[in-house]
């Protein structure tokens, strides 16, 4: 007689979320740069034309400022949409698993801080891309920020574990993204990525997205664990 | 640090939609200042874990020497039983 035993499967997952963002309009560029506390510019702002400012800059500064100021540059600036959002899951490859595996039960160096990167147009992310070795997808790096933008995490609770504040990107020229992935090391494409490795890489749900200089791209990445 | 595909120009055109207030050089200190701030989390994270498993070292060594201790008294014991 055949016994079929019941086993059950724990799941590793990610789930994503990324949302493309345009820039504020400034209505009066020379003011707003005033109350922003930046300094006077030799070259004269044209009336005639439209200036911008990324919704990332105002919502890492907006909060410094005094109530006040804040109200005034409210007044100045305004616009900025959600161009799109997407939600999209992850493949765990094998270096993250390997990872995974070695810093929880084999006593293997544990990755203090993670890092999000993103993709090139329609990645093919597979079980066996590594961090230096990926064929399906190169990495996207025209971005101001210097490196891959750290992924703060907050905590394990519930077999899930999410960065609260969203990483944050300030695009730095029309670009597609395909998707996005988690790295154990901040150096973007062109520098070594022998030492560090590669947790998780997905591709958008909905398609590639293009975004134009200073457009900002958030990105949240939960992933989560279950017994079955 | 990766290259930048920007030109060097005061205030960079995105096509149609209108121009950066912030120059090329203050998007460019803004980025490194986040370097700075994500790698000072960085450091606080490791330095914690440092800490951590200062404290799960020390605790081993002195389980060691008392289990040292305690294997040397009992092959004493042994020893003295023997004989």
């Amino acid at each position: 007689m055949n016994i079929t035993l019941d086993q059950n499967v724990s799941r590793i997952r990610g789930l994503w979320t990324a949302e493309g963002y345009s820039p504020l309009r400034v209505s009066d560029p020379e003011k707003v740069r005033r109350l922003f506390g930046l300094p006077a510019l030799k070259q004269k702002f044209n009336p005639g034309e439209s200036y911008t400012l990324p919704l990332s800059f105002a919502r890492e500064r907006l909060p410094l400022l005094s109530v006040g100021t804040r109200r005034e540059v409210g007044r100045l600036i305004s616009g900025s949409r959600r161009l799109w959002r997407d939600t999209f899951k992850n493949i765990v490859v094998n270096e993250g698993l390997n990872r995974l595996l070695g810093s929880t039960l084999a006593g293997e160096t544990v990755v203090t801080a993670w890092y999000i990167g993103l993709t090139s147009s329609s990645p093919t992310v597979v079980a066996g891309d590594t961090l230096d070795i990926h064929a399906g997808w190169t990495e996207i790096a025209n971005y101001d920020e210097t490196n891959r933008v750290l992924w703060v995490d907050g905590g394990v609770a519930a077999q899930s574990v999410t960065n609260p504040s969203a990483s944050r990107f300030t695009i730095s020229a029309t670009v597609t993204i395909g998707g996005a992935f988690l790295a154990s090391v901040n150096p973007v494409t062109g520098s070594p990525a022998t030492e560090g490795f590669l947790y998780a890489a997905g591709a958008f749900t909905a398609g590639n997205k293009t975004l134009n200089d200073n457009d900002t791209l958030d990105v949240t990445a939960t992933f989560t664990a279950a017994a079955a | 640090m990766k290259e930048k595909v920007r030109g060097r120009d005061s205030f960079a055109a995105i096509e149609s939609k209108g121009r950066s207030l912030l120059t090329f050089d203050e998007r460019h200190i803004l980025a490194l200042r986040k370097a700075v701030d994500e790698t000072t989390l960085a450091v606080s994270r490791c330095q914690r874990l440092i800490d951590e498993q200062t404290v799960l070292l020390e605790g081993w060594k002195y389980q060691a020497a008392d289990a040292r201790q305690n294997l040397e008294r009992a092959m004493k014991e042994t020893t003295g039983r023997t004989q």
